[in-house]
């Protein structure tokens, strides 16, 4: 499970890359608002984008990236693969700051289907 | 056949724009402002720096990404010298000319720009409106940035004239919790 999170909160983007293996449903969501407000205070003390891991619950992990706006992404996932992580969220970065580039771009229209392919292309190489 | 999407694009590769196209462009904005504005100087200086916002938002995306292989600044100082630094140059293609701390208001910084600067080049603005910097849309670039950075802040573009020279100068005003978490 894959989560974009805006400045103010707002949810830009959900996808469910398999990175979670047992079937935990909605769970899911309540793992990652749970972890928000660590990944708020890690964010304000370092200067690096990527976090590592910064929950945990039960056997399932969260590692999360911040960037310099301030727009978190954050990923759930059940096996520890620290620079699989890192280039995924590095090329999840890149593609975000293509579409915010575009002067046509609408926060609530909400990201394109090219967008989609290239986060799931992303996970098949960096992730599975 | 395939489709050439925004997400075929190299984002390291810098692309320039012509003085005379951004001008072009740029005194049809301030007249289109000042249409709507009514003429009122302060009105268009708020337009300006309102149209200035949402860009500094995407230009700390875009810098940070570039120059700074994905580091990001975590207090309010770095982040001041990177708009004077790193930032400036992808604007202006140069550094900004000063970068002062008001030695009286600790919350108050000051990022001041030779006349003529870009924006004000070639400002020929109606009679009585002396007052009025263009500049106001650097301004409001810097205040995005800042929003967007979680260092709010206001900032104001005003004109200042010593002995020798013109000056714009970028008030940055935090505000006042901004400054207790972060200095």
């Amino acid at each position: 499970m894959f989560l974009i999170i805006g400045k103010n909160d707002v949810p830009l983007y959900e996808a469910n890359l398999g990175t979670v293996r047992k079937e935990i449903g909605h769970l899911n969501q309540f793992i990652i608002h749970a972890a928000l407000d660590i990944v708020d205070e890690e964010a304000a003390n370092s200067p690096n984008m990527y976090l590592k891991t910064v929950d945990k619950f039960n056997e399932i992990y969260v590692s999360a990236y911040v960037t310099a706006g301030n727009i978190r992404l954050m990923l759930v996932h059940d096996s520890r693969n620290e620079d699989g992580i890192r280039n995924f969220f590095i090329e999840v970065h890149e593609n975000l700051i293509k579409a915010l580039m575009n002067p046509m771009f609408d926060l609530i229209r909400g990201f394109s289907q090219p967008f989609d392919t290239r986060v799931k292309n992303a996970a098949k190489r960096f992730l599975i | 056949m395939k489709r050439t999407t925004v997400y075929d694009r190299n984002l390291k590769a810098k692309r320039e724009v012509s003085v005379s196209a951004f001008h072009f462009l740029f005194s049809e904005i301030v007249q289109y402002c000042l249409a709507k504005a009514n003429s009122d100087a302060q009105e268009l200086e708020r337009q300006l720096e309102e149209l200035g916002q949402p860009l500094g938002a995407k230009f700390l995306e875009l810098v940070c990404f570039r120059d700074r292989n994905s580091k990001k600044d975590i207090n309010i100082i770095e982040c001041l010298r990177f708009i004077h630094g790193p930032l400036w140059k992808t604007l202006f293609n140069k550094n900004a000319d000063e970068l002062e701390q008001n030695t009286e208001e600790h919350d108050t910084f000051m990022i001041s720009e030779k006349e003529p600067s870009l924006c004000n080049q070639f400002a020929c603005l109606p009679k009585g409106d002396d007052y009025l910097n263009c500049g106001a849309f650097v301004a409001g670039i810097i205040e995005g940035i800042l929003a967007s950075a979680n260092f709010p802040a206001k900032v104001s573009a005003i004109f200042k004239n010593d002995e020798e020279s013109r000056k714009t100068v970028f008030l940055v005003k935090f505000n006042s919790d901004t400054i207790d978490g972060n200095y």
